[in-house]
């Protein structure tokens, strides 16, 4: 590789972007090109920096995971109720407990 | 978080979405808690108000449930998840004036020189700040490529551009930071 092109690929060298063959060509070309080099160290280590930042923010309230999976359950149980024969509806009211029979006849 | 692709995703994402495409309720209950913490940092960052953000995340991840049945499986899950994340942080933007209605993607974010005290003892602090202070779309393109871990074409992808705009988005956020933290 020549600069312009490492400085092409040197963005990218953190991640998954480039192929084993480019990433070996980037290190090659910084051997014997210290201004590349630095670019390289200084990617690699803002990419560090970005990647510590999100790893610090805070996890979503513990509370979501409960409000997520119960409207997705309400969805659910509307959407089995609607292929049911109207007498049969009335036990997938949410919040109510199937009985294990129809738990093993209905899609997980 | 780690980047979402660093945590070995893959295939193992996109048979749990298509489990969730046939109705399995454990398959999405497997999918919010690998999902969950980096769609809710990714919305957080972007918005910078944790109420605004868990609802963004909720609304991201009741879209994967409803909407399972439309991933193709072309891309890869991470692109697709981000890709509705980017769609619901821009509303969010729209919704409190932070963007354009026509949704400029070089517009800075006027209530980017917020600071937060609390934060102020966090050796992360400086970069934290030079990255709220890019324009919307560059600051979009370095998290998800440095602090996520997706590829270019992952973020042209979840984006909704070229390969090639997202280098520039990438070149010049870079070049900000760089200003911005005294490199």
């Amino acid at each position: 590789l020549n600069c312009p092109e490492a400085r092409a690929l040197i963005p990218w060298y953190p991640g998954p972007t480039l192929s084993d063959g480019e990433r070996a060509g980037v290190v090659l070309h910084t051997v014997s090109c210290a201004a590349c080099r630095a670019e390289l160290v200084a990617t690699v280590v803002e990419a560090e920096g970005i990647r510590a930042l999100v790893a610090a923010e805070p996890r979503p309230p513990a509370a979501l995971r409960e409000v997520v999976l119960g409207v997705q359950d309400r969805d659910w149980r509307q959407a089995v109720a609607a292929v049911l024969p109207p007498v049969a509806r009335a036990v997938l009211e949410p919040g109510r407990v199937l009985p294990q029979w129809l738990r093993r006849l209905l899609p997980a | 978080v780690e980047g979402v692709n660093a945590l070995g995703a893959g295939d193992g994402d996109a048979a749990l979405v298509r489990a969730i495409a046939a109705g399995d309720r454990r398959a999405y209950a497997a999918f919010y808690d690998r999902w969950a913490d980096g769609v809710f940092r990714f919305c957080d960052l972007r918005l910078r108000d944790g109420e605004a953000a868990a609802d963004a995340c909720q609304e991201v991840l009741l879209a994967v449930w409803r909407g399972a049945a439309g991933y193709a499986g072309e891309g890869t899950v991470a692109a697709w998840v981000f890709g509705i994340a980017h769609r619901k942080v821009a509303d969010a933007l729209r919704r409190a004036g932070r963007l354009p209605p026509a949704g400029d993607p070089g517009a800075v974010d006027e209530t980017a020189d917020a600071e937060d005290p609390m934060r102020a003892a966090d050796a992360r602090l400086d970069l934290r700040k030079a990255l709220a202070r890019l324009p919307s779309a560059q600051q979009e393109a370095v998290l998800l490529a440095y602090g996520f871990g997706l590829s270019c074409a992952e973020v042209a992808a979840a984006t909704g551009v070229p390969e090639g705009t997202v280098k520039s988005r990438l070149h010049h956020a870079r070049r900000a930071l760089a200003r911005e933290v005294g490199r």
